[in-house]
Formats: structure tokens, sequence, C-alpha cells
């Protein structure tokens, strides 16, 4: 295992030298520890060294692959999923973290009439926004949006059908304000965002 | 520029209006009151139709045509205009207005770059000064053109602005009082505090942000994993302030705002 240690020992010692002397400490730990995990970390064979030797490549199980997202965002989704008993990368699948910005996945919303579907969306909403910043409240103009690409936008009734569940889902309903939910709320939020991430809307909440 | 729900009261206040000229049918509008009220409907679209101009979403030819018709209206109120007149007027406005005006609004104030900046003002809500804010403002509208990088150095900018407020407020002595304190101490990170002592507000502000940052524990009384937050925001700072290779998303701009209004603006109270 430490076959070439003294080397790089030796290597390391002479980059140390070249730092400031508060920090040679530091320096000295620092490459010791990324060498200490250079040794212990399974390698790859190289497929051409395979090749010449005929050994049957053996397969290293792969890491998941987890997106690029700040460590604060990734454990709520993690704590999400578990909570939900849900597969996180299921979880993940569900909205688009691709590009710059953070949105929900194409998805059709459950519920009767435009009324509950306002409603859901309202909870999904907050759940994407609990993700995103750790607050369970769903932003008024967002919910009037997804409304409407989910065709559930009635302009004259759109306050009411969000209003017919203030103090229920909804802490307070007032227009123009965010959307915080209570904890019924966010147990409701979570059970939806399952039923949509596990069985698409078949099984949702209606 | 008019929000969606103003959009919304304004299109009933304008069926209100066809609602009221129906019932003269087409004898001339001699009432003041609702003569009045056509002309500020017709002045308050001229006026907010210039604000949506910059929404990408809803098509200029309608903002014209509704300018057009409103235009009329409001020529008509300066003579005598019959209700019929009004009425046909007001009727192409009242016709495109959802779908051409207040629909396009609502998928613009949906859009994900404008949620995230409105996300990021409501975590500063109630928190900042009227200086503060305007570094807080500027950084959403960042976030809304995809500048993350720049919004990130607008939050810093608000954080620091904080914190030589509070320190203004405390005075230069009880300040100086904590450097003295601070570079007392032999350990890292107070050993590597570079600052002296300072007597006016120029001298604060060419201080280096690491050293008020350090001095920070001793006045403002937050522990040191406090300050290896505030130690790591200033490195993120750092790093998207000069050419580099990272690229921060949404979501980082939004963990370090959050993270900027809980440890500076929440823990260092002017």
């Amino acid at each position: 295992m430490f076959d070439d240690g003294e080397k790089q020992i030796d290597r390391i010692l002479v980059l140390v030298e070249r730092c400031p002397e508060p920090l040679k400490l530091k320096c000295f730990e620092v490459l010791l520890a990324a060498y200490a995990n250079s040794i212990s970390r399974p390698t790859r064979e190289p497929a051409a060294a395979r090749e010449e030797t005929g050994a049957k490549a053996v397969p290293i199980p792969e890491a998941p692959e987890m997106p690029s997202l700040p460590p604060d965002v990734l454990a709520r989704f993690k704590n999400m999923a578990k909570r939900s008993d849900i597969d996180v990368e299921d979880l993940l699948g569900f909205f688009d973290i691709t590009g710059d910005t953070f949105k929900l996945h194409a998805y059709k919303v459950p519920g009767a009439g435009k009324g509950t579907k306002t409603r859901n969306v309202a909870l999904l909403v907050a759940a994407k926004s609990y993700l995103a910043t750790g607050t369970w409240s769903a932003d008024w103009k967002e919910v009037k949006s997804e409304a409407v690409n989910q065709s559930a936008y009635d302009m004259n009734n759109y306050t009411f059908a969000l209003k017919k569940s203030e103090g229920d889902v909804f802490k307070t309903v007032e227009s123009g304000k965010n959307i915080e939910l209570t904890s019924a709320g966010v147990a409701a939020a979570e059970k939806l965002l399952k039923s949509l991430v596990v069985d698409g809307d078949d099984n949702a909440d209606k | 520029m008019p929000t969606s729900d103003d959009l919304e009261a304004f299109h009933a206040r304008l069926r209100e209006l066809k609602a009221r000229l129906g019932k003269l049918k087409s004898a001339e509008v001699t009432r003041p009151d609702l003569i009045q009220d056509l002309a500020a409907a017709a002045k308050d679209w001229l006026r907010d139709s210039q604000g949506l101009r910059t929404v990408d979403t809803i098509e200029p030819e309608a903002l014209e045509q509704a300018d057009e018709c409103m235009r009329q209206v409001l020529n008509s109120t300066a003579t005598r205009g019959r209700a019929s007149a009004y009425r046909s007027k007001l009727e192409p406005v009242i016709a495109i207005f959802v779908d051409a005006i207040i629909l396009p609004l609502i998928r613009h104030e949906g859009n994900p770059h404008q949620v995230a900046a409105r996300q990021l003002q409501a975590l500063f809500d109630g928190l900042c000064t009227p200086d503060e804010q305007a570094y807080v403002d500027e950084a959403a509208k960042c976030m809304t053109v995809s500048c993350h990088r720049a919004s990130i150095i607008m939050l810093w900018a608000a954080a620091i602005a904080r914190i030589h407020a509070t320190v203004a407020n405390v005075g230069f002595a009880a300040f100086n009082a904590a450097l003295t304190k601070t570079v007392a101490r032999k350990a890292a990170p107070y050993s590597y505090v570079k600052a002296g002592p300072i007597s006016s507000l120029p001298e604060l502000q060419r201080m280096r942000d690491y050293d008020l940052i350090v001095v920070g524990m001793e006045l403002w009384s937050y522990d040191l994993p406090v300050f290896g937050e505030l130690d790591r925001l200033l490195s993120t700072r750092n790093g998207v302030a000069h050419p580099g290779m990272l690229h921060p998303t949404a979501l980082d701009v939004q963990q370090f705002a959050a993270k900027t209004a809980s440890l500076v603006f929440s823990k260092i109270r002017p």
C-alpha cells in the first residue's frame, strides 16, 4: 500500500517548505490527507492493462450520481425523501436542476376541479420553495402562473379557491402575499409530492 | 410596473365602466363622475402600459392596441361623447385584455428567475435598513437576468453595509477596544488581523472585510463556527468577484442569501 510512501512524503515536505510559516502545519495535514485518500480509494483497472493481461473486468459499483446542489438543499432533499419513504433519486428527478434555475419538471396536477387543482399547485410550489430555501411558503405569483400552466386558473375564483383551505393547509391567504403552510399543509404537500413522484398523478389525493 | 393582480382589478374596472355605459344606451354621457372615472381609467392605463413594455411575454401589438383605444377614450372625455361610442372603444380592450395581457404577465411573474428574485427579497423582509435594502434589491434584479455572480457581490455589499453601520453605531472607541483584544490573541484567525485602530468612516471603509468579521467575534459575540460560516461567505464572494471557473446557480445564490440573512442581518443588529 505504501510502496512509494517515502518518496511521496519527501515531495510533500518540499511543498510544505514553500508555504509561509503559520500555514506549514496545515499544509502538511492537507497534503498528507490527500495522499492517504489517494491510496485508500479503490481505483479502476485501466482498460488497456486488462486487454493486455486478458483479465476479466470486475465491475466496480458506481457511486450514485448526485447533481451539484448546495449542501443545505441536498440535505433537505434527503430528509424529505426519507420522511416520505421514497428514493432521493426519484425525488430529485421530479425537479429540473440542470439549468441555472430550479423548477418543477412537467407534471399533471391532480384534482377534480380548478379549485382543488389550484390548492394542489400551491402545495407543490410550497414544497419546491422548502427544498430551495427551507421555507414552507408558496409565492403567490408562482402559484398563479403554475395554475395557468395547469389550466386550473380561474381569474374570478382564484383567491376564493385558496381561501377555502385557509386554516386547514394554509395559515393565511391574502391576495399578493406568500401562502404559508400549516403543519397539516406540510404533511399534505409531502403526500402529494410522493404520489406524483411514485405513481404519477394516478393515485394522488384528489 | 403593475402586477397581474393590479391588471385583474383594472379589467374588472373596465367591465364595470362598460356596464355603467350600457345603462345609458346611446345617450350622451353627461354625468361628471362617469366622465371622470373614464378619464382616470384611461390615464392609469396609459401610465401602466409603459411599465409593461419590458415584459417579454406580452406582444407589443397588444399593448399598442389597448393604448390606442384608451387614448381615444381619454380624448373623448374632453368632448361630448355618446355612451355607445365609449363602449365601442372599451370593448376591444376588454376583449383582448385577459388573453393578450394578463395571462402573459402571469407567465412572466411565474418565470423561475422572477420567482428566485422574489424569494431572495423575502429572506430579508423586515431585516434591512433602506440603505441595505438597496443592495438586496439590486441583487434580486441581478437574479432576474441570471447574473448570479453579480448577485452574490451585491448581497455581500449589503452585509458589509450592515457591519459598517453597526460599527459606526457602537463608536470607533468600542471598535478599537475590540480590535486590540483581538490582535492580542496569538492563535488563528485572530493572528491574521492586520488592521490598526481607526477613527473615521473612510478608515473603516478601507479595512479588509476579513478583519471586520474576525473583530466581529469580540464586538458582537458570535462564536468561531459562525465566523467560519462568514469566512466561507466572504470566500465565495471573493471567488465570484475575480475571473475564474466558478458559476453559481440560482440555488447557490439563494443559499448565500439565506446564510447572509441569518448570520449577518439577524445576529448583527444596528
